[in-house]
């Protein structure tokens, strides 16, 4: 249960359910690479797929079907 | 999948959409899960070790992270499964949770201190590298605890269903997964690099007052068979004849019908310097029998190292 390190730490990505500490362990399941977390628009970053993986009410979908697609090479 | 990966055994996006499927009522049919969740929290307590960071692996809606939660010796558990129902019912719960469909897990090397996975892993079409994986997530001496149905399990359902379809259509399609034995459960953990490696198997016999039922709780768990290969649905009439057939062969004294299910046990550590070094084979000077005081004989059903 995270109950007992809930207490610890009230950010904002914890009152949205999702740990920072756990974004930290997470990479792209397509590219193996480290994921950037978008804060604003509450979506990880997989900047070599060009997708974008939304975070839903705490909820990390890591699936292309969900994810909001951009061209890798657009700056 | 390269094109030198071996052929695909299960068609993962289907079996993720009996997950999904299932996910509502699962709490109604996750017996299985909440008798292996148990067993899998009373070996935890075998080791004195303390695991901080633990990842519920298949976690479908929570049964296994709840009980991991209320040990003592887990800080903070997250749960992974490919289906986003199910993640989102362990969500619900109150886990962190996280789902992606493929076989390769979003994780990155040394995060969790436990890995643990009840009843899911059987469905991975690359066994040996989920195996890899997650000695790789694991920190140094971070333990894996996994449990997963093994070859024999449905071993009624599997004879039956060969029977009445061969009698109806004159030829039969596996409708049961081919699923990975003692021996070699034991094999892959040693293979994928893992400390002390033991496998040991749990027979469950589970009794039904019909076969359908058990057909029913399959589907319940989002266990029925997803074979990559398709194949004919099995017909109303077949499944039929295969009830016929297993109240004829498999049933008690008093009606009610039997279901093997066989649960192998894996647990092995993430190597680290400091860890307990098992001697090499044939090193030892004298006979463990006679060290005992017993007669030798052949071992009995355990393997592992």
């Amino acid at each position: 249960m995270s109950e007992k390190a809930e207490d610890a730490n009230e950010t904002p990505e914890r009152a949205s359910g999702v740990d920072p500490r756990l974004l930290e362990l997470l990479i792209c399941p397509l590219t193996r690479q480290p994921l950037q977390y978008d804060r604003e628009h509450g979506e990880l970053i997989s900047k070599k797929a060009g997708l974008a993986y939304p975070i839903r009410e705490g909820l990390v979908l890591m699936t292309e079907r969900d994810a909001r697609k951009f061209d890798p090479d657009a700056k | 999948m390269d094109a030198n990966s071996p052929p695909l055994v299960f068609d993962r996006a289907r079996h993720i959409a009996f997950r999904d499927r299932a996910a509502p009522g699962f709490d109604e049919y996750d017996f299985l899960k909440q008798r292996v969740s148990s067993g899998m929290v009373e070996r935890l307590a075998d080791s004195a070790h303390r695991f901080p960071k633990a990842l519920d692996l298949g976690s479908h809606s929570g049964t296994l992270a709840w009980k991991l939660g209320e040990s003592a010796q887990v800080d903070h558990v997250t749960c992974f499964d490919p289906s986003p129902a199910m993640a989102a019912a362990a969500r619900e719960s109150g886990f962190e949770a996280v789902s992606a469909p493929g076989e390769t897990l979003p994780f990155e090397e040394a995060s969790f201190d436990l890995v643990a996975s009840a009843l899911s892993l059987h469905w991975a079409n690359d066994l040996p590298g989920q195996l890899v994986q997650i000695r790789r997530m694991l920190k140094p001496d971070g333990l894996f605890l996994g449990a997963w149905f093994g070859a024999g399990t449905l071993a009624e359902l599997r004879t039956c269903l060969l029977q009445a379809e061969s009698e109806l259509t004159g030829g039969a399609a596996p409708r049961v997964s081919p699923l990975p034995g003692l021996q070699d459960s034991a094999a892959l953990l040693q293979r994928a690099g893992f400390a002390l490696p033991v496998a040991d198997v749990d027979h469950v016999t589970v009794r039904y007052g019909h076969p359908l039922k058990l057909i029913e709780d399959l589907r319940g768990m989002g266990e029925q068979a997803a074979f990559a290969a398709g194949g004919r649905p099995l017909s109303r009439r077949i499944l039929m004849r295969m009830a016929e057939l297993y109240i004829e062969q498999f049933s008690d004294p008093d009606g009610r019908v039997r279901a093997s299910f066989e649960i192998v046990w894996l647990s092995g550590w993430a190597p680290a310097p400091d860890q307990p070094q098992p001697k090499r084979p044939g090193s030892a000077k004298a006979s463990l029998a006679r060290a005992v005081g017993g007669v030798e004989k052949s071992a009995g059903e355990k393997a592992g190292g």
